[in-house]
């Protein structure tokens, strides 16, 4: 699918007049910005759930969404500095909806950053479904930035029938790619989480073990 | 042309990091596993390792 985007983008996406290839980036551009939004939904969706339930398998779909977000909007700043370099002559303006976008990638980044610093699961998953339903704050003010402020960042410019359909070719093929990787990074955090609990509860047993023989021998058969 | 055989370029080389970030997470995890059931085969030897064992595979 990624393939028949990249060829669609090449050779059936029309050459804009006024900025020529350069504006091939957009087919890029969009796609990876939309699943930086979407990543932050999943997010905010599974940390209210975990709220809700308090059940760790929803965390682990706001881990995986958490990172593949930050990359998303990571990518969708790099890939707009780009364009903006061929298009505006510089490659970052503090334009609303690029700065919007800039906090939205901060969140992200503050989300796994706190991730990582606290060991105890449940308190980990708080943290983070808190901080992604504050954050989520964000998101509505990236979409609607253009339209609430003025800034040099295009609101929905026009497009013909052809870029419009290669457009949605690469939105369909990224989001995709997107679940492939979400699935496949939220079962990678729920194996780590097992592993994790059963490391504990193994040295656990190890130390009963350990005590048992130092003072009566006692070996514990439980496990 | 080139800005925008740049743009691909950068997201295809993050794409691909990010793919083998994940890849080396499994085989860490694969590796603890490994370990985890060296550990148990060593410490215990009454028919309790097993059952250990199937609770880690149904849990993992």
């Amino acid at each position: 699918m990624l393939i028949i985007s990249a060829i669609a983008v090449a050779f059936v996406a029309p050459t804009e007049s006024s900025m020529g290839d350069a504006q091939r980036v957009l087919y890029i551009h969009v796609p990876v910005a939309w699943i930086g939004l979407l990543s932050f939904g999943v997010m905010a969706m599974a940390g209210l759930l975990y709220l809700a339930t308090r059940n760790l398998y929803w965390d682990h779909w706001a881990h995986a969404a958490a990172e593949l977000g930050w990359l998303a909007c990571g990518l969708t700043l790099v890939t707009g500095a780009l364009w903006a370099e061929a298009a505006w002559g510089t490659a970052w303006t503090w334009d609303p909806r690029l700065t919007a976008s800039l906090v939205l990638w901060l969140i992200y980044g503050g989300c796994l950053v706190v991730r990582r610093s606290v060991e105890s699961d449940h308190r980990r998953a708080r943290i983070g479904a808190v901080l992604a339903c504050i954050g989520a704050v964000d998101v509505p003010l990236v979409i609607m930035a253009t339209r609430w402020f003025r800034g040099m960042h295009p609101v929905a410019p026009e497009m013909e029938g052809s870029m419009r359909m290669v457009l949605w070719i690469n939105v369909a093929s990224f989001t995709m790619l997107f679940a492939v990787l979400l699935i496949r990074r939220k079962t990678l955090a729920e194996l780590e989480s097992s592993v994790g609990d059963l490391e504990r509860r193994y040295r656990v047993t190890e130390e009963i073990n350990t005590a048992g023989d130092a003072s009566a021998g006692l070996r514990v058969a439980s496990y | 042309m080139e800005t925008f055989a740049i743009a691909y370029g950068v997201v295809g080389v993050a794409v691909t990091v990010y793919l083998a970030r994940l890849g080396v997470m499994q085989r860490r995890v694969a590796q603890r596993i490994e370990l985890l059931e060296a550990a148990a085969g060593k410490s215990q030897g009454d028919g309790s390792v097993d059952r250990y064992m199937d609770e880690t595979r149904v849990s993992a």
